[in-house]
């Protein structure tokens, strides 16, 4: 994949010209067809303008005009080049907090990621674990993303350059290249990463292929939580963030100091000092990039999150919960 | 501007003439430049869950409820929100100096129609920045605009936000004096953007009279942070290898390669050394 | 191409085995072939419908299909060390046998890549490997590694070849002039002209050095993909060099039985004689030894340190209900049986050799499957997930399907490179007769000490 060549203009007018032109445009992205390599796709054709004119908000936090005919089209607007997938929003560093006392096992963001992304239900990139470490302490719930570590080791281990780390922090699937080697999903500690062993159900065909929407799924390759960056594009916060009803997940540029779960905005690093926020697994040494505070002073008890479930996930958790009656 | 059709079309084909009614959260941010945002966002809650409703038109009207004009329309993006500026030409106060909006949406589909009301007086929050030595401050001044003139309002609190990728952070809070104003210390080694820009907030929230105020000031008090696009460093993660181990691949694969060449070679020789006379 | 008494003797012996292809090898070959075909049906479902028809999940995301891949690549070491180590000790017994050793080595280096193939997702885009490699990942190094022992191998058995392929050209075979005149390219004209003789010799000498390290590195890189994981089991120091042992011993025990039933099918008890299987027997149990100190030691380290996820790992592998039966076969069949049945004279016999190396041989395909299966039913962070499937792996017909349709290859190649040329190195008994003068002579000396009165 060759680089695209990057003219003196700062990013931030190239990423404003990229998303008027590509909002202007179909909503499929001609950046996308013409940097990627000859990618295919079929997109619906775009109808006719209506004339009426609808104020949207650009990644810039400006407002522009677009023919409301335009947006009726996908989800997922805002397609970039699979160079500028590759190289990441600049000057960012995402990261992620998620605070353990305050999570009661609601899985509504489990559930609006797998409507985001058209996983079907059995299919988890974001999952929650009910821990217990050891046995005198108490179970919590661990909501599971992909830590986009910055020393990966699945990224080091891919032999076709399929899944990369980004300048943004992101690690991300290029599911186009990646060959179902399935080593990946071997080196990470995590078990964060999911397989399509079989043609995904939907039809997901008219959906442009990017590493940013990991969409369409490919039957055959690997896939996992992606920090949604094309929503991040647009200024908002992934779907998991602001579906929890708890505000359990803050969200943020480190290089910013700031992280939010929607409701509060806080500073990172004070966020993480005051709480004694830590990475799940430090030893491992895999640096990843979200931060989980501990699970002190919970909002609620752990029996919310296991009486509330139906019975067949009720049987995940039967094993940690009924220790713990005894 | 994402177009996600959160639940609507496939709910909606699933309930049979059943009606829901839709939540809508309407409110005005008046603007330093005497121009007001308004912001209206439409829940509903469908079989139990409340959903988002994005993709329907909500219409904005101004003024009092017997002279109301539309005065601008916009579709819910995927967050459900509706949000349109109104020029400061296009607003008339009523008797009392308030400012009245009225949001309405249609209706489609099984959603039922609804609208929602509010009245604010016309106000305006400034904020300019003040730099002494090494200290840097903004001083706000918020200003009632009902009567006419500009009445600054005392005994108000007023917080001092910088703008961030998704949101803002708190940077302090300050009481308004007789004189509207309050003066707030913005902290030195905030990060900003590549140029070391920051984007000041002073925002007035959830005033009952007021509603919410709003005004913004770019200073370059923010420590600047490298938007350069750097290709990543020779690592093991990275695209490309570490020198020793592309040296070390190279040197075995000649090492082997080369005695196969060698072999084949001597073959070759080989082959052309046999004798002319058959035996 | 002159032959001496000894060489003419062996080529007359084995001439019909290369010249007839009776009703004995069609019914080997076509049931060969049924296997195949077989294994063909279970591949057209895998593609036609995902890797869903295997056993494979998220959590254990390979199995049998990589089970077999270092299993066959482990087997393959049976050339290296004939050929190679003997070769530069210059072993004479080795030499009726080194066209078996470098057969094996051939066509288990051919079947074993194919199994990464059958498990990987997307093997239509396999051209992904030479477009966009990354040097840093251990599947390139495996890649490079493989391709590059297989062109060493084949050079290796083509280079033994050239001498025997020149007698087949000179003897006017009886076997259908496709096949003549693929004997005579592949004799590339030589005629025994000693500087030719001195061409050969030199490429044999190189090729010899080349592949030891070359077969090290080799299977060192294959357990590389296992060892550079952060997984229990499997990020352990010892794999490199426990892999690679564990291959030669392997490809012994694979070569003692091959010796075996070639002798036994075309009658060789004349070149492959009880001391061949005497020597094997006792390289195979110095190898099992080692084998079994490197076991040992791997398993104390784990239990003694009792690590959190070493813990569970052990606990799979020694807990009857779970993998304890299959480890405990693997490590008395494939450590202790071959030990112990070559220590003692009572069965130092070929037939008991043979047969101890036939259940070494399925130990080691056990021991495989153990090293891989259970680290992956044993992520560190917990499954609670209830599909049974993603828990626990047990494969489907599709991976046993395509498991006995790969040995059934292997066998068939196997039968066909039998036919083509001879199993016992003609060539090689050039110098025979001058050895045979030297042995009388020295057992007539000893002899006369022994004359009865």
């Amino acid at each position: 994949m060759k680089q695209e060549e990057i003219n003196d203009k700062s990013r931030r007018d190239f990423l404003k010209q990229a998303a008027i032109t590509t909002i202007a445009a179909t909503a499929c992205g001609s950046l996308a067809c013409s940097c990627g390599g000859g990618n295919k796709h079929e997109h619906h054709s775009t109808s006719t303008a209506t004339g009426e004119k609808v104020k949207l908000l650009s990644p810039d936090g400006k407002m522009i005009e677009v023919d409301s005919s335009q947006l009726h089209q996908h989800d997922h607007a805002m397609y970039v080049s699979r160079a500028e997938a590759r190289t990441g929003i600049p000057g960012r560093k995402f990261v992620m907090v998620i605070d353990l006392g305050r999570c009661k096992n609601a899985r509504k963001c489990v559930g609006a990621c797998q409507k985001m992304h058209h996983l079907p239900v059995e299919k988890e990139w974001l999952s929650v674990k009910l821990m217990k470490d050891n046995e005198q302490s108490a179970p919590y719930w661990f909501p599971k993303t992909c830590f986009h570590c910055d020393n990966p080791p699945c990224v080091k281990v891919c032999p076709v350059n399929a899944t990369f780390k980004r300048q943004d922090g992101l690690v991300l699937i290029d599911n186009e290249r990646c060959i179902g080697c399935k080593f990946c999903m071997a080196a990470c500690p995590y078990s964060t990463r999911v397989f399509n062993w079989e043609e995904p159900k939907e039809d997901l065909r008219d959906y442009v292929s990017s590493p940013e929407t990991s969409l369409p799924s490919k039957i055959g390759t690997v896939e996992k939580c992606d920090f949604c960056p094309d929503m991040v594009r647009q200024g908002l916060l992934p779907d998991c963030v602001s579906a929890c009803p708890n505000g359990v997940f803050y969200f943020g540029d480190e290089n910013e100091d700031t992280v939010t779960n929607g409701d509060e905005t806080i500073s990172f690093k004070q966020l993480i000092k005051d709480r004694a926020g830590y990475r799940y697994m430090e030893e491992l040494g895999t640096k990843p990039r979200v931060y989980y505070l501990p699970p002190k002073e919970r909002l609620f008890p752990v029996e919310r999150g296991y009486d509330a479930l139906p019975d067949n996930l009720k049987a995940r958790f039967k094993d940690v919960m009924e220790g713990e009656k005894k | 501007m994402p177009c996600k059709l959160f639940a609507q079309t496939d709910t909606t084909a699933k309930e049979e003439a059943k009606t829901f009614s839709p939540l809508i959260e309407f409110k005005s941010i008046q603007k330093s430049d005497n121009s007001v945002d308004l912001r209206a966002s439409v829940k509903s809650k469908i079989n139990g869950t409340l959903t988002t409703l994005a993709g329907y038109k909500i219409e904005f009207k101004e003024g009092p409820d017997s002279v109301a004009k539309k005065i601008g329309e916009a579709i819910t993006d995927g967050r459900g929100v509706a949000i349109i500026n109104c020029k400061p030409d296009q607003l008339t106060t009523d008797a009392e100096g308030k400012l009245n909006f009225k949001a309405s949406f249609t209706g489609k589909d099984s959603i039922e129609s609804g609208e929602e009301v509010l009245a604010v007086k016309r106000a305006r929050l400034e904020i300019t920045p003040v730099k002494d030595d090494s200290i840097l401050n903004v001083k706000v001044k918020l200003m009632d605009l009902s009567t006419g003139t500009e009445t600054p309002v005392d005994s108000t609190e007023v917080g001092v936000y910088v703008k961030r990728l998704f949101s803002a952070l708190k940077l302090g809070a300050g009481t308004t004096d007789e004189a509207g104003e309050a003066t707030i210390e913005v902290p030195s080694n905030l990060p900003g953007d590549d140029k070391g820009n920051l984007t000041l907030l002073a925002r007035l929230d959830e005033n009952e009279t007021y509603g919410n105020l709003e005004a913004s000031v770019m200073q370059p008090w923010g420590t600047p942070v490298s938007y350069e696009v750097k290709e990543l460093p020779r690592a093991l993660w990275s695209p490309h290898p570490p020198i020793w181990m592309l040296v070390t691949f190279v040197v075995l694969m000649t090492a082997v390669w080369g005695h196969y060449i060698v072999i084949i070679f001597e073959l070759f020789r080989l082959r052309k050394e046999e004798p002319k006379t058959a035996v | 191409m002159e032959l001496n008494s000894f060489q003419q003797k062996a080529f007359d012996q084995q001439k019909p085995t290369i010249e007839k292809f009776g009703r004995r090898t069609w019914g080997w070959t076509l049931f060969f072939l049924a296997w195949i075909g077989f294994g063909g049906y279970a591949l057209y479902l895998q593609i036609a419908d995902g890797h869903i028809v295997t056993g494979m999940r998220d959590n254990v995301v390979w199995g049998l299909y990589i089970a077999n891949f270092i299993f066959f690549i482990g087997i393959s070491y049976a050339g290296a060390v004939i050929s190679g180590i003997l070769h530069i000790l210059k072993v004479e017994w080795r030499k009726p046998i080194i066209r078996i050793a470098e057969m094996i080595t051939v066509i288990a280096t051919l079947i074993g890549p194919v199994f990464i193939l059958l498990c990987v997702g997307r093997f239509d885009r396999l051209h992904h490997l030479i477009l966009y490699p990354r040097l840093q990942s251990p599947i390139t190094w495996d890649v490079l590694a493989i391709s590059t022992y297989f062109a060493g191998s084949v050079i290796f058995l083509y280079l033994a070849l050239i001498k025997d392929f020149a007698i087949y050209r000179d003897a006017k075979l009886k076997v259908p002039k496709w096949r003549q005149k693929i004997y005579k390219a592949l004799a590339i004209g030589y005629r025994g002209t000693p500087s030719q003789k001195k061409h050969i010799k030199i490429s044999m000498n190189l090729m010899a050095i080349i592949i030891i390290p070359l077969a090290i590195i080799v299977h060192s890189v294959l357990s590389w993909i296992f060892g550079m994981t952060l997984r229990p089991g499997w990020h352990s120091t010892i794999f490199g060099p426990y892999f690679v042992l564990a291959a030669i011993y392997s490809g012994t025990g694979v070569l003692i039985m091959a010796m075996w039933v070639y002798r036994r099918m075309y009658k060789l008890y004349d070149y492959i004689t009880d001391k061949h299987f005497i020597y094997l027997g006792y390289i195979m149990l110095v190898l099992g030894a080692a084998y079994g100190y490197f076991t040992f030691s791997e398993y104390l380290t784990g239990w003694f340190g009792s690590e959190k996820w070493e813990n569970e790992v052990l606990h799979k592998l020694f807990s009857p209900s779970e993998y304890g039966w299959w480890f405990l076969f693997a490590n008395v069949c494939g450590i202790l049986l071959p030990i112990f049945t070559v220590a003692f004279p009572k069965t130092r016999k070929p037939g008991w050799i043979a047969l101890a190396s036939l259940f070494m041989v399925m130990a080691m395909w056990v021991k495989r499957y153990l090293i891989i299966v259970p680290t992956l039913e044993s992520p560190l962070l917990p499954m609670q997930d209830t599909r049974m499937d993603y828990v626990h792996y047990s494969p489907t017909w599709v991976e046993w399907a395509l498991t006995l349709a790969g040995i059934a290859t292997f066998f068939l190649f196997f039968t066909l490179m039998s036919k083509f040329v001879t199993i016992i190195p003609i060539s090689e008994f050039a110098d025979k007769e001058k050895e045979l003068i030297k042995e009388v002579s020295a057992t007539t000396s000893k002899d006369s000490k022994v004359v009865p009165a």
